[in-house]
């Protein structure tokens, strides 16, 4: 019974963490971030002004 | 993904309706956002996602790739470098990919409201974004000069200080989303900088 509490706990607080990220099959809402480079005279890239319509492909990486 | 690759798939689609964006995060390890496109001769759109504005809806692995298409679907979400699985899944997308977003029966190209299903593409002030996504009304506030978009019940407006410190205002903050920002150019000539502020203040001194 104890192991099973603590079971359903970390299954409860797993789904918690994990159901914050967008999955494959979600519906997006706009996002965005400020432009540091290559923006083209724009400071922010939206999904709203910029990926309406198109395929938008985009990779977060850190630089270390 | 490495920068290599995100320049070689944006040279692969380079013709097709597809967006190759980047963000970076834990600047100065040992690249600056500048740097790092300047070392890895990147050419797309380099956001900044220090504050994990991104990664906090997407995934907070690194490196994370994510694909959305065309009706707005995340249809690639993993950590990691499969690059041949990313570009096998873009190819599937841009089958989404319509023309006409809005089902309008007008391509996007020549929409004036894209996300707006407007068919009639009515377009009462003529200033070229059609009324159905139009907030400012060319033809009644936001006219000649009335750049405060102060008007009366009868629709009558004066050209006063406050027009003038808008435009500053405007001009300042390169505030192009403002109403008054398509009549700003007093001068008509295709700018609207602090000469349409000088022509602006002297016709609230000299009214003709």
């Amino acid at each position: 019974m104890f192991i099973f509490k603590y079971l359903i706990k970390f299954i409860l607080f797993f789904s918690l963490v994990s159901s914050q990220y967008y999955q494959v099959g979600d519906q997006i809402e706009n996002f965005g971030a400020p432009i540091c480079m290559n923006g083209n005279g724009d400071d922010i890239w939206s999904y709203d002004q910029h990926g309406i319509n198109k395929v938008i492909f985009l990779s977060v990486f850190a630089t270390w | 993904m490495e920068a290599p690759q995100l320049e070689a798939v944006k040279q692969q689609f380079i013709d097709e309706e597809v967006i190759i964006i980047t963000a970076g995060k834990s600047w100065g390890q040992p690249y600056n956002c500048e740097q790092w496109a300047t070392n890895f001769g990147l050419t797309i759109p380099i956001l900044d996602d220090e504050i994990d504005s991104l990664s906090s809806i997407f995934g907070n692995s690194i490196p994370h790739n994510v694909v959305i298409d065309g009706n707005g679907q995340i249809v690639y979400t993993s950590n990691g470098h499969n690059l041949a699985g990313i570009i096998n899944v873009i190819e599937n997308s841009l089958n989404t990919i319509s023309g006409d977003y809005d089902d309008d029966g007008i391509l996007d190209d020549v929409d004036n409201c894209i996300d707006v299903n407007n068919p009639l593409q009515n377009d009462n002030d003529l200033d070229g974004t059609g009324d159905a996504c139009d907030s400012c009304d060319n033809l009644l506030v936001y006219v000649d000069g009335n750049i405060y978009g102060e008007v009366d019940y009868q629709s009558n407006y004066d050209i006063d200080i406050f027009d003038l410190i808008t435009l500053m205002d405007i001009i300042a903050n390169d505030d192009t989303n403002n109403c008054g920002y398509e009549i700003g150019d007093i001068t008509n000539d295709g700018n609207v900088n602090i000469i349409d502020a000088i022509a602006l203040i002297q016709r609230i001194l000299y009214p003709e």
